[in-house]
C-alpha cells in the first residue's frame, strides 16, 4: 500500500502521527513511518506500547510494523496459515494479500485453506499444531474453545478498540472471564424468514396467522424446522427465556414455564393442525420446495441466501420473523442469534502476525468487503447501522430479527436435542396438546436439559 | 460327540446342543487363554532366567572375543573375520546409545507422571502480549516413552544375539572351521532363513503402525486424556482402572450409555448376521433351483451390489431414507402415507431407525452370503434329498432339516467370524444413521450406536480419548473371546494342529 | 402322477421366478436410481417425483469441471495412486507372510500368528490417534504417502485366507523342488506363486478396492489438506447438510464414476473372489 501510492505517504505520516498521538503510543511516529517503509529499530516501539489498554485501530497498526508485528518476518520468513469456509476463499486470500501488502519490509506468507465454520474448532482441539494459525468459528463452539486456552486472548489495544467498535453483543461472544479472547468476524448468524413475493406480501409475512392463510388460500407450504433445537428454542424464547451456564459447564434454563407452554399452545394452535405447515429440515429443502412452488415461504439463514436467490430470482424476498398472537396480543417471535469469530490459535509460532492478521481480516475494511462480496452481515456497528445493510434484503432482515434475539452464547450439548424435541411434539397433531400435555413435554425437556 | 451323532439329532436338538456346546465352550476358552497368558510369563520368566545364567556362564567361559562382545557389540563377529555383520551390531549399539542419549531417556524421565510443566501464556515486560512458554506434553511423553520401551526391548534382544553369535563364532573358530562369509549369511537368509527375509518388512511395518499404536492406545485408557486435558494445553496423567470404573458403576451418564450401547451391539450383531445368514441361504437355493434358466443372470443382479463401494450405496441409502428422499416421495406420491417417515431420525420411535437399518444391512449382507454359500450347497450330498424326497418331505422340511444344519456345521466359524465382524461394523450405522436419532439420555450417544461408533464418536467430536480407549478394549475382549472359542472349535485349528 | 408331479415342478419354478425377479429388482433398482439420478437436469435437489423430468449430462462435466469447492478430477487421482502403490505393496507383503506361515517352519511360528491374530481383534480405528502422530513425527501426517504406508502397513495381519490357500497346494511340489535343489526363495516366486493365482487376485481385488472405500482413515490423516483429499472423502463431504442440496447430483455422479471400474473389474474377477473368500473360510 505504502510502496504503491507515495504520493499519499505524507498525508499518511501526517494522519499516522496525528492518530499515535491521540492514541497516546509515545511520540515516536516518525520512527513508525521509517520502520514500516524499511528498516526500523524494534526497542524504541516496543517501549511505545507499555500502555497497553489504549485503543489502537486498524489502520495505525497497519502503518507501524513495529507495533502490529513486533519483530516477527524481519529475519526468518513468517508462514501463516487461514482456515475459511471454501465459499469465501477467494475473498480472504485477496485480503490476506492486502495484509502481507501492508508490511513489504516484512517476510510473510499467508496461504488460505476451505474449512468449514462449524468443523473448525474440533479440528483444532484435535491437534492445535497442525490447525491453522488464524481460524473462523461459529459462536456456539467458543464454551469448548475458550476454556482450555485454544484461543489466544486479544492483546489489549487492539481489544480496547474491539470493544468500542463492534455491537455489544459480539463483544459479549469473544469475551471470556472478561478478558476479549477472540475477533467478531459477523454479526449475521441468525435465521429470518426467506419468502416468494409473488405468492405473499410483505404486510402478510409479518404474522403466522396470515402466512398460515395465505398458504390455505394458496395451497403452498410454510416451512420452519422446530423439530430441531437452533430453531425449536423460539418457542421457550418468544416466552421470555434466556440461558446461561453454571460455574461447572451444566445449563441453567431461566424459562417461566407457564409462560413457556402458554406460548407453545399459541404455536400448536396455528400449527400443528394446518396441513401447509412442514417441520421439513429447512436447510436441506427450503430452496428445492421454493423452486418448486411448493413452498411460499420458509425459514433459514444467510447461509442458505445464495441457493434461495438462485431459485426465486426476481421473486426473492427476507423479512424477520413473524409475530405470534398470544392471549390476543401480536408477539415477536425471539430467535437464537449467532455470530462468527475468528480466533488466533493459542499454538501459533507467530502471535504478532496472527493477531495482526485476525484484526485486520475482522475490520472495517474487510468486514465491508465481505459484505459487499459475500453479503456477510458486519458485526461493526457503524457498518451494521449503513445504507448497505438497509438496501439488502437479506441483512436487513437479519439486523431486524436481531433486535429480537438472545445470543447464542452459554449452551451445553445437551440443549440441542431436547428443545427440538418439545418443538416437534408442539406441532405434531397427534399428540395431545392440551396445556397439561404440553407441560408435560415441557417438563421432560427441562430435565432432559438440566440434568447433571 | 462326532458328526454322524450329531446328524441323528433332531433340528431342535441340533439348535440346543449348539448353544450349549457355545457356551460351554466359553469358561474353556477363557481358560485357555489364562494359561496362554500364564505359560506366556512363565516362559517371559524362564528365558530371563536362563538368559541371565547364560549370561555369567558365557562370560566365565568365553574367550576374549567373547568377553568383549559384553561391552562392544559386534567384536566378536569382527574378531572372526566377519566384518559386515560386526559392523551392524557396532553400529546398532552406537545409535541405540545416540538414541537414548539424545531423544529417548529424556523422555523416559518423564513417564512416569506424563509431564509437570504446563504451557502457559508469561507476561513479557514492555511488550503488549504476553509469550507462549510450551510445557511439557503429555501425548509425546507417551508415545515417545512407550517407543523407547520397545526399542530397549528390540536392544535387549540385538544384544543377546550378538553375544550368541561371540560364542558361536569363537566355538566354529575354536573348532578350526571358518565362519560363514557375509555371502553365505545372506544365502541363508533366501533359503534355510527365508522366514526372515520374508517376514521382516511386514513385520517392522506393523510394529510401526499397528503394534506401537495400541500399546499406546492401551495406555491411555489408564489415563485422564479428555476434553478437559488436551495437549498441548493442558497435561494428563495415569488414573489407574478409574476409566473402566466410571463406565462400569461409578458415572451413571457413562454406565448408561454402556450398558444401553453393549445391549443394542449384541441385538444388533445377533440379528444383522442370521437374517443377513438365512435370507443369502434361502436366495442361493433359489438361483440353483434345479432347471432354473438365467441362473447367472439373477447371480449378477445380486452381486452388482457386492461390487458398488460399500460407502456409496451406504451414503446413497441415507439419502433415498431421509426425510426428503425419494422412498418419502415414493410413497406419498403412491398414496401410501400422507407425512413422510422419518426412517433414520425419529426420537419418538427408534425402533423405526434400528429396523431401518437392519433391513438396509440384509439388503448389503445378503449378495456376501449367496457369494460365499453357494459352493457349499452344492456339495450337499444330493442322496440326503434323495431320500427325504422319498419319505415325502417338503421342500421346507428340507431345509429345516437337511440344508441349514449342514449349511450351519460347515460355516460355523465363518458365521462367528461374521458376528464379530457385526459387533465392529462401523460403516453401516455411522454412514447410514451416524449413530441417531439422538437421545438425551446418553451420552454422546444416539439410539443406533454401536460401541465401536461411540468409540469414533468420543475420540472424534468430543476427545474423551481415554473413554475410547477403555471401551476399545472392552470391545477387544468380547471379540477375543468368541473368536478363541471359534477357533479352538473350528475344524481349521485341528488340521492346523495336525498339520504342524 | 408324472404329470402332476411336472406340473407342480413347473408351478413351483414359476413361483421361484417370480420371487428372483421381483429381489433381483429390490436389489438392482437403488443402483438404477442412482445412476438414473446422476442424469437428472433437474434445478432442485430435493423434488416430488422419483423420475427427473430432465435430462442431462451437466453433473458429469460439473464434476470435473467445478474444481472449487470439490477437487473431484484431483480426488480421483489421488486415490488411484494410493490404490496402485498400497495394493502392490499389501499384495506382496500379504502373500509373503501368508507363504512364510504356511510352508517355512521355525521357533517363533506359533507364537507369531497368535499374535498376528490377537492384533486382528482390536478396534482398527482405535489407534487411528496414535497413528496419526506417528506419521507426523516422521513428517508423512497430511499426505498421501501417509495413507499408502498406513494401508499397507497393516494389510499383512490379512494373511490368514492366503494362508488357508496356500495350505491346499500339494506340499510334494516344494519336496520335488528341494530334491531339485531349489532355495526356498525359488520355490516361493517360481512355483507357489503361479499355483497361487485365485488368491493373489483375490489379494490385489481386495487391497485395491479398500483406499476407494475408506474415508475415516483418510479423514483422520488428511485433515485440512484438501488437495490430498480421496474420492471417498470428497463424496462424503459432498453429502454433508450444508452441501447436499447444491452437490446432490454430482455426489450421485461421482459415485457412478467410482462404482463403474470397481463393478467391472470385480465382475470380471468374480470367480476368484468366491474362491477366495470360500477358500478362506472353509480352509480357516
Amino acid at each position: 500500500m505504502f510502496g504503491k501510492t507515495k504520493r499519499v505517504a505524507g498525508i499518511l505520516l501526517a494522519s499516522c502521527m496525528i492518530a499515535t498521538a491521540f492514541a497516546g503510543c509515545g511520540g515516536d511516529g516518525g520512527s513508525t513511518t521509517t520502520s514500516s517503509s524499511g528498516g526500523g529499530d524494534a526497542t524504541s516501539s516496543g517501549g511505545t506500547t507499555d500502555n497497553t489498554a489504549t485503543a489502537v485501530s486498524v489502520d495505525d497498526m497497519l502503518k507501524d510494523a513495529d507495533l502490529a508485528l513486533d519483530t516477527e518476518g524481519k529475519d526468518t520468513e513468517v508462514k501463516l496459515k487461514v482456515w475459511a469456509p471454501a465459499d469465501a476463499l477467494k475473498v480472504f486470500q485477496a485480503q490476506c494479500d492486502e495484509f502481507v501488502k501492508s508490511f513489504p519490509d516484512r517476510k510473510i506468507k499467508i496461504e488460505v485453506v476451505a474449512q468449514g465454520e462449524s468443523d473448525a474448532a474440533a479440528n483444532v482441539m484435535n491437534d492445535p499444531e497442525a490447525a491453522a494459525d488464524v481460524f473462523a468459528f461459529a459462536s456456539d463452539q467458543a464454551s469448548n474453545l475458550y476454556p482450555n486456552a485454544f484461543v489466544m486472548p486479544v492483546r489489549e489495544d487492539f481489544a480496547a478498540s474491539i470493544k468500542a467498535d463492534n455491537m455489544s453483543a459480539a463483544v459479549d461472544v469473544v469475551t471470556h472471564d472478561g478478558n476479549i479472547v477472540a475477533f467478531p468476524e459477523t454479526g449475521d448468524n441468525g435465521y429470518f424468514v426467506y419468502y416468494n413475493k409473488s405468492l405473499i406480501s410483505a404486510d402478510e409475512i409479518k404474522s403466522i396467522e396470515s402466512i398460515m392463510k395465505v398458504c390455505d388460500d394458496k395451497d403452498k407450504q410454510f416451512i420452519m424446522n422446530l423439530g430441531n433445537g437452533y430453531y425449536g428454542c423460539v418457542i421457550p424464547l418468544t416466552a421470555g427465556g434466556t440461558y446461561e451456564l453454571d460455574a461447572e459447564g451444566y445449563q441453567v434454563l431461566n424459562y417461566d414455564k407457564d409462560k413457556v407452554v402458554k406460548t407453545a399452545k399459541a404455536f400448536a394452535d396455528v400449527l400443528a393442525n394446518n396441513s401447509h405447515f412442514s417441520s421439513a429440515d429447512t436447510d436441506k429443502v427450503l430452496a428445492s420446495n421454493l423452486k418448486q412452488g411448493k413452498a411460499l415461504a420458509g425459514v433459514s439463514g444467510t447461509w442458505k441466501k445464495s441457493a434461495i436467490e438462485a431459485a426465486l430470482g426476481g421473486n426473492f424476498a427476507c423479512a424477520k420473523l413473524p409475530t405470534i398472537k398470544i392471549d390476543g396480543t401480536d408477539t415477536d417471535m425471539v430467535s437464537m442469534f449467532g455470530y462468527k469469530i475468528i480466533g488466533v490459535n493459542s499454538n501459533t509460532k507467530a502471535p504478532y502476525t496472527a493477531q495482526a492478521l485476525a484484526y485486520y481480516l475482522t475490520g472495517e475494511k474487510c468486514q465491508t468487503e465481505r459484505m459487499e462480496q459475500l453479503g456477510w452481515g458486519p458485526s461493526i456497528q457503524k457498518l451494521v447501522d449503513s445504507d448497505t445493510v438497509k438496501n439488502d434484503a437479506c441483512l436487513s432482515a437479519v439486523y431486524a430479527q436481531r433486535e429480537h434475539s438472545v445470543p447464542q452464547i452459554g449452551l451445553a450439548g445437551s440443549f440441542w436435542d431436547p428443545t427440538g424435541a418439545f418443538g416437534s411434539y408442539v406441532v405434531e397433531k397427534k399428540n395431545d396438546l392440551s396445556e397439561e400435555g404440553i407441560a408435560k413435554a415441557y417438563d421432560s425437556m427441562y430435565n432432559n436439559i438440566t440434568a447433571k | 460327540m462326532n458328526y454322524l451323532d450329531y446328524m441323528q439329532l433332531s433340528p431342535m436338538e441340533k439348535c440346543a446342543y449348539k448353544v450349549k456346546s457355545f457356551f460351554a465352550a466359553i469358561p474353556g476358552a477363557l481358560a485357555k487363554f489364562g494359561t496362554m497368558l500364564k505359560n506366556f510369563f512363565i516362559g517371559l520368566f524362564k528365558g530371563i532366567g536362563n538368559f541371565f545364567k547364560n549370561y555369567a556362564n558365557d562370560f566365565k567361559t568365553g574367550g576374549i572375543s567373547t568377553k568383549l562382545s559384553y561391552v562392544i557389540m559386534g567384536a566378536g563377529c569382527l574378531m572372526c573375520g566377519q566384518i559386515v555383520k560386526g559392523l551392524i551390531f557396532l553400529a546398532l549399539e552406537v545409535g541405540f546409545i545416540a538414541y537414548m542419549v539424545g531423544f529417548g531417556a529424556p523422555y523416559m524421565a518423564k513417564f512416569g507422571t506424563l509431564g509437570t510443566v504446563t504451557s502457559h501464556m508469561e507476561k513479557v515486560p514492555g511488550k503488549p502480549m504476553p509469550v507462549r512458554v510450551a510445557g511439557d506434553n503429555s501425548m509425546l511423553i507417551l508415545l515417545f516413552g512407550t517407543l523407547t520401551l520397545i526399542i530397549i526391548v528390540i536392544f535387549i534382544a540385538v544384544y543377546i544375539l550378538n553375544i550368541k553369535t561371540a560364542v558361536k563364532c569363537e566355538r566354529i573358530v575354536k573348532s578350526g572351521s571358518r565362519p560363514n562369509t557375509l555371502k553365505e549369511d545372506i544365502a541363508t537368509l533366501l533359503d534355510e532363513k527365508f522366514h526372515v527375509t520374508l517376514l521382516a518388512i511386514p513385520t517392522f511395518l506393523v510394529g510401526c503402525f499397528t503394534i506401537l499404536p495400541l500399546i499406546f492406545m492401551i495406555l491411555i485408557a489408564f489415563t485422564n486424556f479428555d476434553h478437559d486435558h488436551q495437549p498441548p494445553n493442558a497435561l494428563f496423567t495415569w488414573v489407574g482402572f478409574g476409566n473402566f470404573g466410571n463406565i462400569f458403576v461409578s458415572n451413571p451418564q457413562y454406565s448408561r450409555t454402556f450398558t444401553k450401547i453393549l445391549g443394542w451391539t449384541f441385538v444388533w450383531a445377533v440379528v444383522a448376521t442370521f437374517s443377513c445368514y438365512i435370507l443369502g441361504v434361502i436366495v442361493a437355493l433359489l438361483i440353483n433351483t434345479k432347471g432354473l434358466k438365467g441362473k447367472s443372470i439373477f447371480r449378477t443382479c445380486f452381486v452388482l451390489s457386492v461390487a458398488v463401494p460399500q460407502f456409496v450405496t451406504l451414503l446413497l441409502m441415507a439419502q433415498m431414507l431421509s426425510q426428503d428422499g425419494v422412498v418419502n416421495v415414493f410413497l406419498q406420491n403412491a398414496g401410501f402415507i400422507k407425512e413422510p417417515v422419518k426412517f433414520l431420525t425419529d426420537q419418538s420411535n427408534p425402533n423405526l431407525a434400528r429396523i431401518t437399518i437392519i433391513i438396509v444391512n440384509i439388503w448389503i449382507g445378503v449378495p456376501y452370503t449367496i457369494l460365499s454359500t453357494t459352493g457349499i450347497l452344492l456339495n450337499i450330498p444330493e442322496d440326503l434329498y434323495e431320500s427325504a424326497r422319498i419319505d415325502g418331505a417338503t421342500p421346507v422340511v428340507q431345509f429345516t432339516k437337511i440344508t441349514l444344519p449342514y449349511l450351519i456345521f460347515v460355516t460355523t466359524p465363518q458365521l462367528i467370524s461374521t458376528f464379530v465382524g457385526n459387533i465392529n461394523n462401523f460403516n453401516v450405522i455411522f454412514l447410514l444413521s451416524g449413530g441417531g436419532p439422538s437421545n438425551v439420555h446418553l451420552y454422546k450417544a444416539g439410539e443406533t450406536d454401536l460401541l465401536v461408533t461411540w468409540l469414533y464418536k468420543l475420540t472424534m467430536e468430543n476427545n474423551d480419548n481415554n473413554l475410547a480407549a477403555a471401551i476399545g478394549i472392552i470391545v477387544f475382549i468380547i471379540s477375543a473371546t468368541l473368536s478363541l472359542i471359534t477357533f479352538n472349535n473350528s475344524k481349521s485349528a485341528k488340521d492346523e494342529g495336525a498339520f504342524s | 402322477m408324472i404329470k402332476s408331479y411336472k406340473t407342480r415342478r413347473m408351478v413351483g419354478l414359476g413361483v421361484v421366478y417370480a420371487i428372483l425377479t421381483i429381489l433381483s429388482i429390490i436389489w438392482v433398482l437403488p443402483l438404477v436410481w442412482i445412476v438414473m439420478t446422476s442424469f437428472s437436469g433437474e434445478d432442485a435437489a430435493f423434488i416430488d417425483h422419483v423420475i427427473p423430468s430432465k435430462w442431462t449430462f451437466h453433473n458429469y462435466v460439473q464434476l470435473f469441471t467445478d474444481k472449487a469447492i470439490f477437487n473431484y478430477p484431483r480426488a480421483f487421482m489421488n486415490t488411484l495412486i494410493i490404490a496402485i502403490f498400497s495394493c502392490i505393496i499389501s499384495t506382496l507383503s500379504v502373500l509373503m507372510v501368508a507363504y512364510t506361515f504356511s510352508r517355512l517352519r521355525f521357533k517363533a511360528r506359533k507364537a507369531y500368528m497368535n499374535v498376528a491374530m490377537i492384533l486382528g481383534m482390536f478396534p482398527g480405528f482405535m489407534t487411528m490417534i496414535a497413528i496419526y502422530y506417528i506419521l507426523k513425527t516422521i513428517g508423512l501426517s497430511q499426505s498421501i504417502v501417509g495413507l499408502i504406508v498406513v494401508y499397507s502397513a497393516g494389510a499383512s495381519l490379512g494373511f490368514f485366507i492366503s494362508k488357508g490357500f496356500f495350505d491346499t497346494v500339494p506340499k510334494a511340489l516344494d519336496e520335488a523342488a528341494t530334491i531339485d535343489g531349489a532355495t526356498k526363495n525359488q520355490i516361493f516366486w517360481q512355483i507357489i506363486l503361479p499355483m497361487a493365482k485365485p488368491i493373489v487376485v483375490y489379494t490385489v481385488i481386495t487391497s485395491f478396492i479398500s483406499p476407494w472405500t475408506d474415508f475415516i482413515m483418510a479423514r483422520m490423516l488428511l485433515r485440512d489438506a484438501i488437495d490430498q483429499y480421496t474420492v471417498a472423502l470428497v463424496l462424503w463431504n459432498m453429502t454433508d447438510k450444508e452441501k447436499v442440496d447444491q452437490f446432490f447430483y454430482r455426489f450421485c455422479a461421482g459415485s457412478v464414476i467410482v462404482a463403474i471400474p470397481i463393478t467391472a473389474v470385480f465382475l470380471k474377477m468374480q470367480k476368484f473372489y468366491v474362491e477366495g473368500i470360500t477358500g478362506g473360510a472353509v480352509k480357516g
